[in-house]
């Protein structure tokens, strides 16, 4: 029987501005499997992105419950929320979000650093964990230097770098183009396939229904299907 | 002790990468706001330093031997004399006569009805030869000749303020000799006693205290005319070598017993009360200006590391998002203004050190009173340094905390 890793109970947000309060998220529940590829789905405004966002620890629900690998996050002070991010959890975002004046192998060191690693050992990490994604013959490349898809794959050789248990993905491929989105998109499979990866994906393309274990569907701030 | 040097890292990794420009100017910045620190206290207290060190050069030498208060001479000066040679460290001494009188020029074309043009002056009696020696007297002519002991009863040495043309307060100074050059007769009296005439052998410039208005003449001379014995002495000067110190010399001439004959006194102790004043007056009001300027280099560097951290407001959300310490993002600015910091001082210090101050040197501003120079120890300058570096850790801190503590999500998503 597969392990829970992300279990989640009447999880509720709100906005507000002012005297108006918007609720984008009125009570989910879920639950998320060791080793599961699972896809968050759902029109523009049923608040896919914002259930990530809470369950990836970058932003505090207003009420409910969240826990991630049998950790009670509702509890954990910023600090280690923080130290949670950095060594369960994993980033890809929609815009590759990487540090511009780091090389593509130092950036992903940094989060290793973070951890504690020498230079020189995060550096031997992050050079297999570019290879992983198809990027040894750039590693001292700049950001700038590299195309779109190339940064995406660099983004996702930072995320999986340190092993997160958990790697979650914000619209990844809404930037690139099909050749680049396919080669994203087969990291992730082989990822979750070969190493067991729990992947969480928010994404609104239909077509990757069919690649994925599961489609958490969500419709005006509630899951519809499970 | 990680994100420490984790923030070292992204603050290198930044300069590396960021506009070669904002760089440049950012320390230029700050290196201008050092030196103008530096200057403005270096010359401020070098004004007063200055004049210090060319009247201890010029005349009074590092030990200063004068009458005790209520005498009118230096009592036993044979004997101090013979002590001075005695002392090892001692590189030579100088006795010098004073006498207060006047000194005429038109006497010989002036009519009846006509004023004298008569000024009163500090008549100085000197060895020659022993004044140079200690002195270097010889170096300050500014037109004719110096003095030789055979010049006793027929030539003088004039001070340049004593004359209308070079004297710098002509237009009030209605006293100040006119139409004197080297070759003019004038006539000389001291206190009322009848006056002698002499001829101006030379004309002196020294810029330390009022010697460019008193007169020059040979000692013996100036004892014939002021009734004095050779040991009615009214000081002397003396010059001491690097292998020891004034204090030491001092402390020899006190323990043989002459204090109670004459006040010796180092140079330092030797300086008036308003000069002593004006020096620590001056040295405040440097440290003021300085303590402004420090503010204003601190701004700047709160400026570019604020603006620099409002620009990647998106970049330090990512940092956090992905699990970066707070410290570790912190430190990576702080790194920033001090690295900064550092850079404008330190080239600040080389260029204070290894070109103004040789430059001051060697070519003094010409002040009226004094050659002005540039005072900088390092003691203080690196004090200065140290608290530019403290400041720009605050300069660091605070615009990047500003920045860093916004919500982690707003930060990535750009939202206010």
């Amino acid at each position: 029987m597969k392990k829970e890793i992300i279990k989640v109970r009447n999880l509720v947000k709100e906005f507000k501005d002012g005297e108006k309060i918007t609720k984008v998220l009125k009570g989910v529940n879920l639950d998320i499997f060791e080793g599961e590829f699972v896809a968050i789905m759902g029109r523009s405004g049923a608040g896919k992105s914002t259930c990530m966002y809470q369950l990836s620890l970058l932003d505090e629900p207003s009420s409910g419950e969240i826990i991630i690998d049998n950790a009670n996050t509702h509890n954990m002070k910023e600090g280690q929320r923080s130290e949670f991010r950095l060594k369960v959890l994993g980033y890809v975002f929609q815009d590759y979000s990487l540090i511009p004046e780091l090389s593509a192998l130092e950036n992903v060191s940094l989060p290793l650093m973070q951890m504690g690693h020498k230079y020189k050992d995060a550096s031997k990490v992050a050079e297999k964990s570019l290879d992983q994604v198809g990027l040894g013959h750039r590693l001292g490349n700049l950001p700038s230097e590299l195309s779109g898809g190339e940064q995406q794959r660099v983004a996702i050789a930072r995320a999986i770098a340190h092993k997160p248990k958990i790697l979650f993905a914000d619209e990844p491929t809404a930037n690139l183009d099909i050749e680049n989105s396919d080669k994203v998109i087969n990291i992730f499979k082989k990822l979750n396939k070969e190493e067991g990866l729990t992947i969480v994906m928010v994404t609104h393309e239909e077509e990757y229904k069919d690649i994925v274990d599961k489609v958490i569907s969500l419709s005006d701030g509630l899951v519809v299907n499970d | 002790m990680n994100s420490f040097k984790l923030g070292w890292f992204l603050a290198k990794r930044n300069i590396q990468h960021s506009s070669k420009w904002v760089t440049f100017f950012t320390v230029f910045t700050i290196l201008l706001l050092f030196l103008t620190v530096m200057v403005i206290s270096g010359i401020l207290v070098g004004l007063i330093q200055g004049s210090e060190v060319a009247f201890r050069d010029k005349y009074s030498g590092d030990v200063v031997v004068t009458p005790l208060e209520k005498k009118s001479k230096v009592e036993r000066s044979g004997e101090i004399e013979s002590a001075l040679r005695g002392i090892d460290g001692v590189d030579g001494f100088v006795a010098r006569y004073l006498a207060a009188g006047s000194i005429e020029a038109n006497y010989l074309t002036r009519k009846s009805d006509d004023i004298a043009n008569k000024k009163q002056v500090m008549i100085r009696g000197i060895d020659p030869d022993a004044e140079d020696s200690v002195t270097h007297l010889s170096e300050n002519m500014l037109e004719g000749e110096y003095l030789k002991k055979e010049d006793a009863s027929k030539y003088i040495l004039v001070g340049k303020d004593v004359l209308a043309k070079y004297s710098i307060v002509s237009d009030v100074d209605t006293t100040a000799l006119r139409d004197v050059e080297p070759g003019t007769r004038v006539r000389i009296a001291v206190g009322t006693s009848t006056p002698y005439e002499y001829v101006v052998k030379g004309i002196m410039k020294v810029k330390a205290g009022d010697l460019s208005s008193s007169v020059f003449m040979v000692d013996e001379e100036l004892r014939k005319l002021s009734n004095k014995n050779i040991s009615d002495v009214d000081e002397i000067s003396v010059r001491v070598s690097d292998k020891t110190t004034p204090t030491y010399v001092k402390d020899v001439l006190v323990n043989n017993g002459f204090d109670k004959y004459a006040k010796i006194q180092t140079f330092d102790e030797s300086l008036p009360v308003f000069v002593v004043n004006m020096k620590s007056l001056f040295g405040a009001l440097g440290n003021a200006f300085g303590f402004i300027l420090m503010v204003v280099a601190v701004t700047v560097l709160f400026i570019v590391i604020f603006i620099n951290a409002l620009t990647r407001t998106r970049q330090i959300g990512i940092l956090k998002g992905i699990g970066i310490n707070k410290s570790t993002i912190l430190w990576s600015y702080i790194f920033q203004a001090i690295l900064y910091a550092f850079l404008g001082s330190v080239l600040g210090v080389l260029i204070v050190f290894f070109l103004l101050v040789p430059g001051f040197q060697s070519h003094p501003i010409d002040f009226p009173f004094s050659d002005g120079i540039l005072v900088a120890d390092l003691q203080p300058t690196l004090i200065k340094v140290a608290v530019l570096i403290g400041a720009a850790f605050l300069a660091g801190l605070i615009p990047s905390w500003m920045v860093v503590k916004r919500n982690t999500l707003d930060a990535i998503l750009g939202r206010n």
